[in-house]
């Protein structure tokens, strides 16, 4: 068996890259206007984002929305309310979709995007980067953290 | 050489296209209750040795694993989920039992609360680290799962026909439980060697068996640890259309498994272990493996994995204790985008998991085998 030179020429090949980081960015959590959510813990709205609370009190089905993957809200709302990288969402989701599971939220590539989809759906639940204008039909909820977490995600009230 | 490297150009011109073109990992939404996904792993194997895991002498291209799953939601809580594949293992004789094009999944699946769920139809069995996702290639480390506690093409079924029901017990806790119960049958393809006689030769045969009255439980230990878990399971069938029934004996396969998943920011540490008692003849299987990896850089992983599997078989001067197969296993895998991965990895093995006529009481036989392989998924 003649792999060792095949084994070297195919790691040279891979060997490249890396990927670049922001953490001073923050992200407002938002819901329809019609929705009376006002506060949401940190941990609930990270299991909403994983699919395991499917409603909200009243029973209406909850639609979150989440954004692509190189967005840099994303990474943020990965980093500050998920607590996991974006990669390792990325091989969470792919294992549970692929044992029969749930699927992923949708996702949407700009901010505008995620506005106009929780505008149009009562039960949505999305987030956009602090600064954002917002616009008629949408809301900011304020995250609240366990005492023993640090507030890294700013919320309009 | 040169053979290789023409070999490793296609591959390499292949990967880059496939980054090119492939978009971010995401749901294929038709309409907001359905949603597609699938995926890909085409391999190319070579081995030095007897054909081995379907990997003939001259190398093969027909190493493949894609599937196509449709989930439908039809409310919050119910959705129905069918999942088609297309699986190929070389020049093995158990792609002679295998149609070109299977149903893998059909069930429905029921939504009780936010932490319990019941699957009834053909599902997926709940059965170690990679049972349940053991075809996808972007998810694993090499092109398959370990083959000792998983097994391919014979004595194993990624699914059964029944029901599985499983829930969150502890919810919220640090230290979560979840349980799953699992209850049906599933039918599985057999292979042993037979020995010659004064009118046939020795041969590999396949032959189909059932496992009937399939009853078993899994239990996974989330620690505080983010990424480390624990698990035991357990089942219980019984098996008809055995070929070696004089081994195995009459009434119960007991199947008894653990397993330890860390999955860290660059470590992958697992292992598991898993012991089968076939029937009342006294004829065991013990298998184990470990494997650890590290993300050289986040696209990178390097993978070490040690696979051993023991068999113990009754005979008339009492238990013969057979180290049946040893597999080492070092392999690259590089993840091009989200979605597309290709892989590199070099086996050596010996033992008697090799496709072709053995004689158990002879020498082990010694296998080194290598698969290149492109994994994509959507």
């Amino acid at each position: 068996m003649r792999t060792r030179p095949l084994g070297l020429a195919l790691l040279c090949v891979l060997l490249t890259a890396a990927s670049a980081r922001r953490t001073d960015l923050h992200i407002v959590v938002v819901v329809n206007v019609a929705n009376p959510l006002t506060t949401i813990p940190r941990e609930r709205l990270s299991k909403i984002f994983l699919r395991e609370i499917s409603t909200w009190d009243n029973g209406q089905e909850i639609l979150p929305v989440d954004q692509i993957d190189k967005s840099l809200a994303r990474v943020a709302f990965a980093r500050d309310v998920q607590k996991q990288s974006v990669s390792a969402l990325r091989r969470y989701w792919q294992e549970r979709i692929f044992s029969g599971n749930e699927s992923p939220p949708p996702d949407r590539v700009t901010d505008a995007d995620v506005l106009t989809y929780v505008r149009s759906n009562p039960g949505a639940i999305g987030y956009v980067l602090e600064g954002s204008d917002l616009g008629p039909g949408v809301k900011a909820v304020v995250v609240t953290w366990a005492a023993r977490e640090s507030n890294t995600v700013n919320s309009h009230s | 050489m040169g053979r290789f490297i023409r070999l490793a150009s296609r591959f390499a011109a292949v990967l880059a296209a496939l980054a090119a073109l492939s978009p971010h990992a995401q749901t294929q939404t038709l309409t907001d209750r359905l949603v597609i996904h699938g995926y890909l792993t085409q391999g190319y194997a070579t081995t030095n040795s007897l054909p081995i895991l379907g990997i003939p002498n001259d190398g093969t291209f027909d190493y493949r694993r894609a599937a196509l799953l449709f989930r439908f939601k039809g409310t919050p809580n119910d959705a129905f989920v069918v999942q088609i594949a297309n699986r190929r293992l070389g020049e093995s004789p158990v792609n002679d039992h295998t149609p070109e094009l299977q149903l893998d999944w059909a069930f429905y699946e029921r939504r009780f609360g936010d932490n319990t769920f019941l699957r009834i139809g053909k599902a997926p069995i709940p059965m170690g680290i990679s049972n349940e996702t053991r075809f996808q290639g972007t998810l694993l480390p090499f092109y398959r799962v370990p083959f000792g506690f998983y097994q391919e093409g014979g004595f194993t079924s990624e699914t059964l026909n029944g029901l599985v029901l499983t829930r969150k017990l502890n919810p919220g806790s640090a230290w979560l439980v979840t349980g799953a119960v699992f209850a049906g049958e599933f039918d599985y393809l057999q292979a042993a060697s037979t020995t010659a006689t004064d009118s046939t030769a020795a041969a590999y045969v396949i032959a189909p068996a059932r496992a009937r009255n399939l009853l078993g439980a899994q239990f996974w230990l989330q620690t505080p640890l983010t990424g480390l878990r624990v698990g035991v399971g357990a089942a219980r069938r019984i098996d008809e259309g055995v070929i070696t029934k004089q081994i195995s004996g009459s009434g119960a396969t007991k199947d008894v498994w653990g397993s330890v998943d860390g999955n860290f920011d660059r470590l992958v540490a697992r292992a598991e272990i898993r012991r089968i008692s076939f029937g009342s003849g006294g004829a065991l299987f013990r298998t184990y493996y470990g494997q650890l990896g590290y993300r050289i850089m986040e696209s990178l992983l390097i993978t070490a994995q040690s696979d051993a599997t023991d068999l113990t078989i009754p005979t008339p001067n009492g238990p013969f204790k057979l180290p049946y197969n040893r597999d080492y296993a070092i392999g690259a895998a590089y993840t091009f985008a989200p979605n597309v991965v290709g892989k590199l990895e070099f086996h050596d093995a010996n033992g008697y998991e090799v496709e072709a006529p053995v004689n158990f009481f002879g020498p082990p036989i010694e296998s080194q085998y290598l698969i290149a392989s492109v994994s994509v998924a959507f």
